[in-house]
């Protein structure tokens, strides 16, 4: 019944997609296996061998990894009990989802000229934690609380005949239930913790405390030098590895729902 | 009494949400209102800031939605091959922070000759893959149903999606427009590379210039203004499209 032609609705998505982001990008990778943007001669892997021995690269690059790894799973617990507590015993009230939705619309310099002026004194990396949680996990609470006001209570009542505990049924049955609602929200969530450059920025500037330098400072610093082949090299690695995260977690996705793809 | 007790905590914890938003307009009223009169009236530079804001947002949210919901539909309704490969193609681009794409985008904007100009902001927005991630996922909870049983009435696929999916995903479309209207709002990163003519930046460049005092808290105040008009004003939309978010 559907038409096949219908594909071609995704021509103009898909080309100012290419055109702005793909195309470029591959543009860009040139750079990575150049030795410098003069010259131009071909480099061989040496621009990500010394990339690798860059103190600076590596204290962006782990500092990325620790604040994704930190604060992903943190906003999504957060989110995930709020929710939890709100359906399960709270029951529905009024302004709350509005309420936790409204950090998501405001601008970060609403939130900066605040942090700047009463809490200065935090710790960089805390302070930034507590941003990317207040101004992020509207979203997620609103998707979860979704999830989980339209499943069945059902299975939920046997499980509790059965005798099994509020945490055993929680983590063996709310759980799995919502899962594709989870990976939505993960994925949001990763968005959103990459995102936290722009606080950062705005808060402490260019060159921030060292804790929290990261792999965004580094590339928006030396495009400021206009090192390309350092971050055309800095790019790839980084895409490489959202490319082996997002495969993951697609994967992981697609064995729960095949129904869906 | 569990109930009493978890209500007040929510409660609590929603205050503490809305809290920061009060909080800016408080702290901007120390001064009286001599602050609001400077940026309307002794500040030409702000207003000037503020319009072009306003400009780079509205036209990139509405240009992203329209060419979002058409590729939601494809993504959402129709098998072929590459599909799912593509999708992944958009999902890591949208997880891309802008400063992994600045150099591809700084390239691309001299080489369309639209560097220094709105354009090399809007155009990006309009094609960036997040609104047609978002309204994928809401697409994918509409009934097959309802899509095939208007096909008996046209053939015409463009009728279908104006007349019988958009209204049925309204609350997805407002909510994805209002999310991106947000985005570009607040974008600060990327009129720095993209432009070089300060009289182009949006405010939010402008902000995180402004020392601080109660003249940058009444900025502030004002340029979260329409954000938060828009939530205020669409709010039962944007839950509820949210809300249409539901998969088994």
């Amino acid at each position: 019944m559907k038409k096949k032609s219908d594909i071609f609705l995704l021509a103009f998505s898909l080309a100012g997609f290419t055109v702005f982001y793909v195309a470029p990008f591959l543009r860009s990778l040139g750079y990575a296996f150049l030795d410098n943007a003069f010259t131009k001669r071909f480099a061989g892997l040496g621009n990500f061998s010394a990339l690798f021995k860059n103190e600076y690269f590596l204290l962006g690059m782990k500092n990325t990894l620790l604040f994704t790894a930190v604060s992903v799973p943190l906003a999504m617990a957060f989110s995930l009990a709020v929710s939890l507590l709100t359906v399960s015993f709270a029951g529905d009230m009024p302004f709350v989802k509005g309420a936790f939705f409204l950090p998501v619309l405001l601008p970060s310099a609403t939130i900066v000229t605040l942090f700047s002026r009463y809490a200065s004194s935090l710790p960089p990396f805390l302070a930034l934690l507590i941003i990317f949680i207040w101004k992020y996990s509207g979203l997620n609470i609103i998707l979860m609380m979704t999830a989980l006001g339209s499943m069945e209570k059902g299975m939920l009542e046997a499980a509790k005949i059965d005798g099994a505990g509020a945490i055993r049924r929680t983590f063996k049955i709310t759980v799995p239930n919502i899962l594709p609602v989870l990976f939505f929200t993960l994925i949001l969530s990763i968005v959103n913790s990459l995102k936290i450059y722009r606080e950062s920025y705005l808060l402490y500037g260019e060159y921030p405390d060292k804790s929290v330098y990261m792999l965004q400072n580094y590339l928006n610093n030396h495009f400021e030098k206009l090192n390309y082949q350092n971050i055309a090299t800095a790019a790839v690695i980084f895409a490489a590895g959202l490319y082996a995260v997002v495969g993951i977690l697609l994967r992981a996705e697609r064995k729960r729902s095949e129904e869906i793809w | 009494m569990v109930k009493r007790v978890s209500r007040l905590f929510i409660a609590i914890l929603a205050a503490a949400f809305v809290l920061p938003a009060a909080a800016v307009i408080v702290a901007s009223l120390k001064e009286g209102i001599k602050p609001y009169v400077d940026f309307f009236v002794w500040e030409p530079k702000y207003l000037r800031a503020l319009a072009v804001s306003m400009f780079i947002a509205f036209l990139s949210s509405a240009g992203s939605v329209a060419v979002s919901v058409l590729a939601a539909y494809v993504f959402s309704q129709i098998k072929f091959r590459g599909r799912g490969f593509l999708f992944y193609i958009y999902i890591i681009v949208m997880m891309m922070p802008f400063q992994v794409t600045l150099l591809p985008q700084y390239i691309i904007s001299k080489a369309l000759g639209i560097y220094d100009t709105p354009a090399a902001m809007i155009f990006p927005a309009v094609f960036s893959p997040f609104a047609a991630f978002l309204l994928t996922q809401i697409m994918k909870s509409i009934p097959r149903d309802s899509i095939e049983a208007a096909r008996l009435d046209t053939s015409s696929t463009l009728k279908i999606i104006l007349r019988v999916i958009v209204p049925q995903m309204r609350g997805g479309v407002v909510c994805a427009w209002v999310m991106m209207f947000a985005e570009q709002w607040n974008m600060v990163a990327e009129p720095l590379v993209l432009m070089e003519s300060e009289k182009n930046y949006p405010l939010a460049v402008l902000l995180s210039k402004t020392g601080p005092g109660a003249f940058s808290f009444a900025a502030t105040a004002l340029f979260m203004l329409l954000p938060l008009g828009l939530f205020l004003i669409f709010e039962s939309e944007i839950l509820e499209g949210l809300e249409g978010y539901r998969l088994k």
